[in-house]
This record gives structure tokens, sequence and C-alpha cells, in this order.
């Protein structure tokens, strides 16, 4: 959607950049040393961080310009392997080809010519040594700043399995997952987006496994946002999905690398983005949010039986309030009789409609969850005390509430608590609100007829092309395994139909080995 | 986006389709006219429906790859096409709206006996045209996935219900005369011969070699399933008082006691719901779909809205009640009879006649 719109004005506008302002891009890097101290002087006025350093041969007088941004650069290596070495080499050396060749004991050295390109390296980080009489600087990969340790991941936890998480390095996440996926087939493209903030972004997929239309659709649009920063993977994720309208999320994200090393074993792209831990994977379906990385860490039988239930509660999450509406004040003749008179009985005192009721309750509890989130750790306590005390006991004393529906808040809470995606979780407490709405009006067929406009809207959805509530809708068989049950590894011969994986063989199947062990057997090998 | 259904989701809608007109308000007009014998009427209807499958197939395989409107157009020209066009369309039109008021008198006095006729059927057309603008393969994905919950629920009635049912009203097969089950096997004609929906998405199935399977397939099913509720019904109600209900198969679910539910009829009443509304949707669409071959329209998304008002109107002004609508039920059967099993014929007999180019 958005991502066609910017194609468009693509072609139209001229592409905005902000070096460009103050330097052309076509601008060389000028021959005197003074003149280019002078222009770097100029353009880094009032930036405290950027060293410009001067300094000369020890012999020859040769004047060298060192610049780099403090803080991203590895000093150490800077002043060991670079100024002392130039400092002291020989004087029939010194020229740009032999620094570059092996007299700079630096592992990654280039040169450049265009300025532009010359300030873009060194806003990455990496120093640039400029030469007297030569119209081209030196590239040093020196880069180094302070990061984050790989720790465990506090969002994504689990009893069995790796640990480790993303930090907001994308080196280190690009190392996490070559860790993983040991093939010259996994691939990691980069390309650089945000016109302020510069972020590399790598896309990375398998190749030969995953279906090379989505990769190109990813390529494309990814490379049509024209932002002008990109601080966390959201910004992407809002730009590249099929339906911005939609409330459910389209795009998986996760902070755990051997999540995304099985998604991309299963034919799906990687979206990583530097200065986040949080990946994006396409394409996904709806069946995707609730798969966890525990799923396929536990043995099959356990989480065959959550599968179930997870299909279960999730329309719990959903439904419930609105169906406690249309029982109470439609049909209270489905609920058995002695459920509907101690109903009764609890909203005997209450002076409220099952709906306002509801939406006290509910708005409540959505308050008390946000309020928890943004509290710091200490005091958090202090929320849940006042939601169990004063929300749920005390409004029932004081004759707000009905105690029923006290249990129904907190049972459809605790329902949306446990599915396993937070976006998800978030599509359908909102869809909550006008499901109770509708249920208010027109009752159980309300509710009926909202499920039913929710139902053609997920089969209107797609992600990168891909149905998404393949497995469901369109019913596919082969898929079933992994989207009602979890069946067990040696059973998964085959990656999911519904990525559209251009190989389909996961391991041979099972009934293929023996034949082959049968044959060798009597041959009598 | 490309019209395609997939052969299995083809089959769920047509058995929906039919299964959910079925147990709505027919059983209790086969029950009163046949008696014991209802099943011969089943039977009998089944026959047509697979008649009117034969002459499908025949033309499907004389014009390949067209819908009936296209192949009229290629037997007598554009005139054809027209006449023709608008004879299919006012069919389904019809169709689609009786299916409207369904809904609305099952829904009216069962659960919102409070609430005006008007605003139920405004809120179906609603979602309606969202369906129907979504497209075929939308629509297919939904069978997809309604399919499988109004099986296992019609099956969790079933096993609740047998508990009461009393299995002695079998004989005597004839206690209302041949005539009494040839009159019943109206209403069982009626709706397998809606089966004839089926010939407009031959051109789009995805497997064109699965055409006979499609269209066989859900009338099987459909004749397996609405004898075994049917027999329920009876069993639970007895012949006298099911004959008198007005919808038996729902009166007989809520005599079902469940400990989770006072009354098993939730159930039922989410059967109907998702069935006949996806059979609205189907109408709708196949409405808009034969008006654009009419008119050899770029699309058929114009037609939705116009043709949803139009259906909803129809459907909230030609029925005082509910004995009017089935009054009309009573009538439309010929009617609709003429539509889907004489117009195939005679399309296939006039193309027998005049040598066509394909």
């Amino acid at each position: 959607m958005f991502w066609r719109k910017k194609e468009k004005q693509a072609k139209e506008q001229p592409v905005f950049e902000d070096i460009a302002s103050m330097v052309q891009p076509e601008e060389t890097i000028p021959k005197d040393i003074n003149q280019v101290e002078k222009k770097l002087q100029e353009l880094f006025a009032n930036c405290t961080d950027i060293q410009i350093k001067r300094f000369q041969h020890v012999k020859t007088n040769q004047e060298y310009l060192l610049v780099w941004v403090e803080g991203l650069v590895d000093k150490q290596a800077l002043r060991e392997h670079v100024m002392e070495a130039l400092i002291q080499t020989p004087v029939d050396k010194l020229n740009m080809e032999s620094l570059i060749k092996g007299l700079l004991p630096v592992m990654d050295v280039s040169k450049e010519k265009n300025l532009q390109k010359a300030l873009e390296n060194l806003l990455i980080g990496k120093p640039l040594l400029i030469l007297e009489k030569s119209s081209e600087a030196i590239v040093l990969g020196l880069v180094s700043y302070e990061k984050r340790d790989v720790t465990e991941s506090q969002d994504e936890t689990t009893i069995r399995g790796p640990r480790e998480a993303f930090t907001e390095s994308i080196q280190t996440n690009m190392a996490l997952l070559r860790k993983r996926i040991r093939t010259p087939n996994y691939k990691t493209e980069s390309i650089q987006l945000g016109t302020f903030t510069k972020n590399q972004i790598i896309i990375s997929y398998l190749e030969g496994v995953v279906d090379p239309e989505i990769v190109t659709a990813v390529r494309k649009r990814v490379g049509s946002i024209q932002i002008d920063s990109i601080l966390e993977s959201t910004y992407i994720e809002e730009f590249i999905e099929d339906n911005p309208f939609s409330p459910f999320p389209q795009i998986e994200h996760t902070l755990k690398p051997d999540k995304v090393s099985a998604s991309i074993l299963q034919g799906r792209v990687a979206i990583l983005v530097e200065g986040t831990p949080t990946v994006l994977l396409v394409p996904c379906t709806f069946a995707t949010f609730l798969q966890p990385a525990d799923d396929y860490y536990e043995r099959y039988y356990y989480m065959t039986v959550i599968r179930i239930l997870r299909l279960i509660y999730i329309n719990i999450a959903m439904v419930l309030p609105a169906l406690y509406i249309s029982m109470t004040t439609f049909h209270p003749e489905m609920l058995p009789t002695r459920f509907l008179i101690s109903l009764s009985a609890g909203r005997e005192n209450v002076p409220f409609p099952a709906l306002v009721e509801v939406l006290i309750m509910e708005i409540t509890f959505e308050v008390l969850r946000e309020a928890g989130l943004r509290l710091p750790k200490q005091i958090g306590q202090t929320v849940s005390i006042v939601g169990a005390l004063v929300i749920g006991q005390a409004a029932v004393q004081a004759g707000i509430v009905s105690p029923v529906l006290v249990i129904l808040v907190s049972t459809t809470a605790i329902a949306s608590f446990a599915i396993p995606a937070f976006n998800l979780s978030y599509a359908l407490r909102i869809l909550k609100f006008p499901l109770v709405f509708i249920a208010s009006f027109l009752g159980i067929y309300g509710l009926a007829l909202g499920l039913l406009f929710i139902l053609i809207h997920l089969c209107r959805l797609t992600s990168f092309g891909i149905p998404y509530l393949s497995g469901f809708a369109p019913f596919i068989g082969r898929d079933a395994k992994d989207v009602f049950i979890r069946a067990p590894w040696w059973m998964m011969n085959q990656r999911p139909v519904s990525y559209r994986s251009v190989n389909q063989e996961r391991q041979p199947l099972i009934k293929n080995l023996l034949s082959t062990y049968l044959k060798k057997w009597r041959e009598g090998k | 986006m490309k019209r395609t259904i997939h052969c299995r989701q083809l089959i769920f809608l047509l058995l929906l389709n039919s299964l959910s007109t079925g147990l709505m308000l027919p059983p209790a007009l086969i029950i009163k006219e046949a008696g014991p014998g209802f099943w011969l009427s089943c039977l009998m209807g089944n026959v047509l429906g697979n008649l009117v499958v034969i002459i499908i197939l025949l033309l499907a395989k004389k014009f390949p790859g067209k819908d009936p409107i296209e192949i009229s157009e290629s037997i007598f020209g554009k005139v054809g096409r027209i006449a023709f066009g608008l004879l299919f369309t006012f069919l389904f039109l019809e169709i689609h709206f009786l299916a409207l008021r369904e809904l609305g008198e099952f829904i009216k006095p069962l659960l919102l006996p409070r609430t005006p006729l008007f605003f139920v059927l405004l809120s179906t057309i609603l979602v309606s045209v969202y369906a129907v603008n979504s497209g075929l393969e939308i629509i297919g994905r939904m069978a997809d996935f309604i399919m499988p919950i109004v099986f296992f629920s019609l099956i969790i009635i079933l096993l609740i219900i047998s508990r009461s049912a009393q299995w002695n009203f079998f004989t005597p097969i004839l206690d209302h005369g041949w005539e009494g089950i040839i009159r019943g096997a109206n209403a069982p004609a009626l709706w397998c011969s809606e089966i004839f929906l089926g010939a407009f998405f031959l051109p789009y199935i995805k497997q064109q070699n699965k055409q006979a399977l499609c269209l066989f397939t859900p009338l099987f099913l459909e004749g397996i399933i609405s004898f075994i509720t049917l027999a329920f019904t009876i069993g639970v109600l007895g012949v006298e008082m099911a004959g008198r209900l007005k919808f038996p198969v729902f009166n007989a679910s809520s005599m079902g006691r469940a400990t989770l539910l006072q009354q098993m009829d939730i159930f039922m009443a989410a059967i109907w719901i998702l069935g006949v509304s996806l059979k609205i949707y189907i109408y709708h669409y196949v409405t808009a779909l034969s008006l654009q071959k009419t008119f050899n329209s770029q699309s058929y998304k114009p037609f939705v809205l116009p043709l949803a008002l139009l259906a909803g109107l129809f459907s909230y002004t030609l029925f005082n009640s509910d004995i009017d609508l089935i009054e009309f039920f009573k009538k439309a059967g010929v009617n609709i009879l003429f539509f889907t099993f004489m117009l195939p014929l005679l399309l296939l007999l006039s193309s027998f006649i005049r040598k066509v180019k394909r």
C-alpha cells in the first residue's frame, strides 16, 4: 500500500539527502591538505565529537590529516597501527598504493575519492586518513563502540532451548545467525535507509529454499522507503505490510536468533535493522503467531494439547465479554437455570446495564495493564494490589459490577496474556470492544455477524501475497501437522506449503529411509 | 485478482448452500406431506439434482471454460445472452432475497424478538456486501473455515438428541400415499436443483479435471446428511409434531439437554447463521456475476451494492409474515425448478440441434 505510493513519489521528487545540502554529490576531495582541513572544519562546526588531527612524518615532514568520531573508533588501534606506522614508515614506500596494500596493519582499508561518500563512512565510525597532495582519502575500518552483551531475552522466555537474544548491534546479530546457519546459501543483503540515521538494514534468507519472488518483493518494498530516520523495526514494518489499515499484525517480530534461523530455514525472509534487537520475519500467517519457539523444543504430546488449547483461548480473549452481554441481555434462556439465578442475584444491586458494566471493567483492566507496564518494577507491585483489591473485590461490594463479571474479565485477561505473540493479542483485545458494542445491539446474531466480518477480513488479508489464514482457510492438509497440532520432528518431512518454499524437502521421507535400509539389509550390507 | 476456487472449497460451498436451506423451512413441508416416507421424497429430489448435474456437465464438456450465460451466447448470439442472462439473474436474485428473509424469519422470533426485522436485514446485507466485494476466492476460503464448524456442531447435536429419539416411525412408508411423497419431494427437488449454481463456478475451478467430482459430491453428502437429520428430528418429535412446527430441526435440537448449556439449540442456531450467511454471500456474488456476464461488463463490483439493496427491499416488502414466506415457497418451487432444470436442458438440446462452433 504505502510502499506503492512511495514508489510513485520516488520517480517525481529528487532524493533528499542531508549531507548533499552542504556537499555536492559529485564533489571530490580537494588536493590541497589545507583546503581539506578548512572544508572539514566548516562542515563540522560545533561538532565537538568530530576530531581532526594533523601530524607530520618524522623525517620528510609529509603531512597527514586524520579525522574520526570520538567514541565510535578503536582509538588504541588507531594510535598503534595507524599513527605510529605512518610516522615511522621508511620514506620511499610512502604512497597511496603501498599504504592500502599492506603498509597499514589494518584489515579493512579502502580509498575513497568522493567527498560525500567519505563523509558517510566517517559518520558510520570509520576514521579517514588524508595524505598531502592526494585527492583521495583512506577509509580505515576501525569502528568500535560500546555495545550490550548478548543476554537472555526478557520478553520471550523459554523453559527449554537456547536463551541468547539479539542486541542492538547489527554485526552481533548477523554473527548470531551465521553461527546457526552454516552454509554459503544463507545470504545477507545490505540496504542503507534513513536519510539522517543511515541505518544498515539486512535482508537475509536461504537461497534455494526461499521463494525468490518474496525476496524481490521485500527488496522492492524496503528499498522504496524514504523516511528520515529508522529507530526501530516497526518503522519498516508499517511501511511494508500488505494492508496497513488492518488491526492484525502481518509481520512477525522476535528477539530470538533461534526463532529467526528456524524461520529462515522454513523459507522465510528476515529483516534485521541496525540499532534495534527486534528482527522482522516475513511472510507470515495467522498460525505463525500461535507457534512460539517453545513448541518445537518440548516433546510433541504436550505441545499438541497446548496448540489446541491456544485455538480455544484466542477465541475466549476476543469473544467472552460480548458473549456475556448477549447472554444476559438477549438470551438468558440459553443459560442453565441455576446459573442464571445466581447470575441475576449477583446483578441485583448493579445499577448499570450489562454493556456499561463490561465497559467499566474492561477499560479498567486495560488501564491497569498499561500502568503496570509504565511503572518501575519496584512500584509495579502496588498496581497489582490496587487492581486486585480495589477493582476486584471493592467494586463488587460497592455494587458497581457483578462478581461474575470480575471472573469473566480476569479470564479474558489471562487468555489474552497467554497468546504467544503480543501484537496478535493487542489486535484481539482491540476487536473485543466493537464486538461488545454490536452484541449489545443485536445479541448473539450481532456477535455472529461481527465474527463473520472479522473472518471475511482475515480471509482477505495477505502477507507478501500469502493468504493470512492459510492453513485454516485455504485449508492445507500438509500444513495441518504444524497448525492444529505439533507433529513430532520425524514427521515434519516437508517445509510448510504456505510459505511457497522452492525446496520443500526437509528430511527424507520415513518410508523412503525404511526402503533404503531394507534394500541394504537384503543385499547383506 | 484472478477468479479461482479450489475444488474442495466449491464442494463445501455447494454443500453448505443446500444444507442451510435443507434444514430450515422445508423439513416441515416434507414431513407434513410425506410422513414416514420422507426419505423417498428426499431421494426423488436428489435424483432430480443429479439430473441437473448431468445436464450441466454435458454442457461444460461441449463448451469448456464457459458458464451458462456465455454458452447461451455461443448458441443464440447476443440476444440469447441477454435474455438468458436476465433470466438467470432473476433466478439468483429470487433465491438471494428468499434466503435473506428466511434468515430474518429465523432470527427474529427465536433470537431477537424485539428488534425490528429491518435492522437484522440491513446488518446482514452490509456484511454481505463486504464479503462479495472481496471476491470468489475469499468466499471459498470462508467455506473452508466454516464447513468444519458446521459439521462438528451437527454431529454434537445429533449425538445429544439421539438419547430421546424413538426409532419406530419408518413404517408404514406409504402412510401418506404416493401422492403425498411426490408432493413432499417438491422441497428437496428445489434445494437439490440449486446445485445448478455450480455451473457458474465450473470455469474457475483450479483442478479442471475434477468438475464432476465437485458437483456430485455435495449432492451425495447433502442427501445423506439431510436424511440423517430428518430421521433424528422425526425420531425425537414424532411425525405429527414435526410436520406442524415451523423449524422442526431446530426444535428437535432444543430437546437435547446438556449440562453446559440449558439448550443445545445454540449450536443449531450457529450452524444456520453460518450456513445461511454463506448462502446469502454466494447468491449475492453469483447474481452480480451473472449481471456482469449479461452486460459484458468489466467488473461485477458496481452491481454488488445495488443488488444488495434490491434484495433487501424485496425480502422486506414482499412478505408480511413467515406464513407468506412458506406460501411463497410452495409456489416458488415450480418456478425455481423451471430455471434450474428446464433452462439448462433447453440450452443442451438447442446446442445439439444448432451446430455451433466452439
